[in-house]
């Protein structure tokens, strides 16, 4: 045994605040980037497809884990603002020409802008009331891009997006977008673990546990929480856009006012308040919405296809049901199971 | 003139019955401090169990209105046990996600029981004629829907107001932990709740069915229940109605001024865009209470 004994002792502060903090977290870091970067080998079309979409996902998952899970800002409006994300990086490729990495920070951006301007109204607004403002967001957000600009994105028609291409080299296969996706994915996933431990980090913690407390102990909350708006909503807005570059063609029809609600309750399945709690959601979500589409058809068959009934029920059934059931038996979401699990092991010969 | 007053009559219309999806927010508001996200579901499955009682199995009209609201009893009544009653004690957030996820349920229940078709209610509920007062035409229905929603709400108050199960209720919102210690069963306190706001989705749902007819659309009507219930204040019976005549008359002003100017979506936008500014000016709605807090 060439860990450390069981329990966790560490010695210097370096090695309490590092995020891999033993020789087993290295050799399971390194090994899971040889998978993730050699997986793609190995599968083909429908699979590695899900695991693009997933991969987006998580990256807006994320932000709702910093509105929702550290800052406590409830959000039913995250489907509009990861839409708002993916039309203005396809605005500004369409017409612009500009290259997709430079439109795809410009997406963050600005979807981190609409999400301030949203948050503005955090100023008195606080508690179950931030979802008027938040669904408000969502609907303003379909108008926008369905009457007021209808010029420019086609109304319900959609956009095209344009493949991503980089100093000559196209994205353009599910194998290549695969590693844009994954790179991306661990680049953001990296920067919202650290950013969690930093001081506004903290003071979104703060703010989430008790927000007088927190004001009184001199954090500025209408700051932190403008700012968790902005970055929860950087987020979503590079899912968004790298989810549009994806599928190549969007309409507001992609972003239905059910997957704000599914971002909120799968995001409580993940587990709230922390980054594996993200990850565990994105993978849980998809995995489930794919294993649907594939069960459903069969399921028509059997039951004789009330047209289409079967399939354009089970979805929902399924998921209103697996979340009830997560909800009612395992509250606190898949990452504390995790966090069990990593105690366990910890303490493995014993089970004190 | 006769335009506005004729779209002030269907602003008031669609807006009462924004107000009675509101109700079944407010009154599980008021005794779980859940925000119910549910009327969608509620007001779906209510909406088809009534006409399945009524045109479906063909009953006589009493026998179905009496089984339709024999059946949304037992649906309050499971939903409260089977889902919610495991979650008291848990964060309030997991509750509300929960009553969403109850909308999804029975949004895709319907649509595997009864399709995706429309369907209306036979003709003496759906097909009432329309009475004119000079040139103002105003839909019979409306009239009945003013009646029996001012009824509802009043004999609603009242029973917060005047009966014990009713103080028991408002002892549960005020704080769980006090009240069971004061002997009052909370989970018969739940259940109640709930039937209740099943019942009042019955009650709009008839409304909502005899003017617009059913079809899954009919959750939008939810969708605007829950804000409208915001919008009025979560603890307020009355801000309810406010806010959802506000808000219908608020659409069918723009419907009927600003769609050439605007566009056709500014119709559904445009409640939202006022609400957004709303939150400045009264984050706590027009007559929810402002807590006071301390550490």
């Amino acid at each position: 045994m060439k860990g450390r004994p069981c329990g966790v002792f560490d010695v210097r502060y370096s090695q309490d605040r590092a995020i891999l903090r033993t020789k087993t977290h290295w050799t399971l870091f390194i090994l899971f980037f040889i998978f993730l970067f050699t997986v793609p080998l190995f599968l083909k079309g429908h699979i590695l497809s899900l695991g693009i979409i997933i991969g987006t996902t998580m990256i807006a998952m994320f932000g709702v884990q910093i509105m929702v899970g550290y800052t406590m800002q409830i959000t039913l409006g995250h489907a509009g603002f990861v839409g708002f994300g993916a039309y203005v990086s396809a605005l500004l490729t369409h017409y612009l020409g500009w290259n997709f990495f430079f439109a795809l920070p410009m997406a963050g951006l600005g979807a981190a802008l609409y999400g301030m301007i949203i948050g503005t109204s955090t100023v008195r607004c606080k508690g179950l009331y931030m979802v008027i403002p938040t669904i408000s967001a969502h609907f303003i957000f379909f108008y926008l891009a369905n009457e007021v600009f209808k010029k420019w994105t086609f109304g319900s028609e959609g956009i095209q997006c344009a493949t991503p291409v980089l100093f000559g080299f196209a994205f353009n296969t599910d194998f290549r977008y695969f590693y844009l996706v994954a790179i991306l994915t661990v680049i953001m996933g990296l920067a919202a673990k650290n950013l969690v431990r930093t001081k506004a980090g903290r003071a979104f913690v703060a703010i989430r546990d008790n927000d007088i407390a927190a004001e009184v102990m001199g954090i500025d909350i209408y700051r932190y929480k403008l700012l968790a708006f902005a970055i929860g909503n950087f987020y979503a807005g590079i899912g968004g856009a790298l989810w549009a570059h994806y599928v190549t063609y969007i309409n507001t029809e992609f972003f239905p006012i059910l997957d704000t609600v599914y971002y909120v309750a799968f995001l409580i399945v993940g587990g709230l308040g922390s980054i594996m709690g993200a990850v565990f959601a994105a993978i849980f979500w998809r995995i489930l919405g794919e294993g649907v589409n594939y069960v459903a058809p069969i399921l028509d068959n059997i039951l004789g296809g009330t047209a289409g009934n079967v399939v354009s029920s089970m979805g929902l059934i399924t998921f209103a049901v697996v979340t009830m059931l997560f909800l009612i038996f395992q509250p606190r979401g898949i990452a504390h199971r995790w966090e069990l699990f990593k105690q366990s092991y910890r303490l493995h010969p014993f089970n004190y | 003139m006769n335009t506005f007053i004729q779209l002030m009559i269907s602003g008031i219309a669609i807006g009462l019955i924004y107000a009675l999806a509101a109700l079944g927010v407010v009154v599980v508001y008021k005794a779980t401090k859940v925000l119910n996200l549910a009327p969608g579901g509620l007001l779906l499955i209510a909406a088809y169990l009534a006409w399945m009682f009524l045109v479906q199995f063909k009953f006589p009209v009493p026998v179905a209105i009496i089984a339709a609201i024999a059946a949304s009893a037992l649906i309050g009544w499971g939903i409260e046990r089977v889902t919610l009653r495991p979650l008291i004690g848990q964060p309030i957030l997991a509750s509300i996600i929960l009553t969403d996820m109850i909308w999804f349920f029975f949004r895709g229940s319907t649509f595997l029981f009864w399709g995706g078709n429309p369907r209306m209610f036979p003709a003496w509920l759906a097909g009432r004629p329309t009475v004119f007062i000079g040139k103002i035409g105003i839909p019979e229905i409306m009239i009945w829907c003013i009646i029996i929603s001012s009824l509802t709400i009043i004999a609603l108050m009242a029973y917060f107001k005047f009966t014990r199960s009713g103080l028991a209720m408002r002892v549960t919102a005020e704080d769980v932990i006090v009240s069971e210690n004061l002997g009052i069963k909370i989970t018969r306190v739940f259940s109640n709740t709930w039937i209740i706001c099943v019942l009042l989705f019955l009650i709009t749902a008839y409304f909502v069915g005899a003017m617009q007819g059913i079809s899954q659309d009919l959750d939008f009507i939810g969708v605007y229940g829950i804000i409208v219930a915001l919008l009025g204040g979560l603890e307020s019976f009355p801000g309810a109605i406010i806010a959802g005549l506000v808000i219908g008359i608020v659409q069918a002003m723009v419907g009927g001024y600003l769609t050439g100017v605007l566009g056709g979506g500014i119709v559904d936008t445009a409640p939202f865009i006022l609400m957004f500014f709303m939150s400045f000016w009264r984050p706590y709605g027009f007559l929810g209470l402002e807590r006071i807090e301390r550490i």
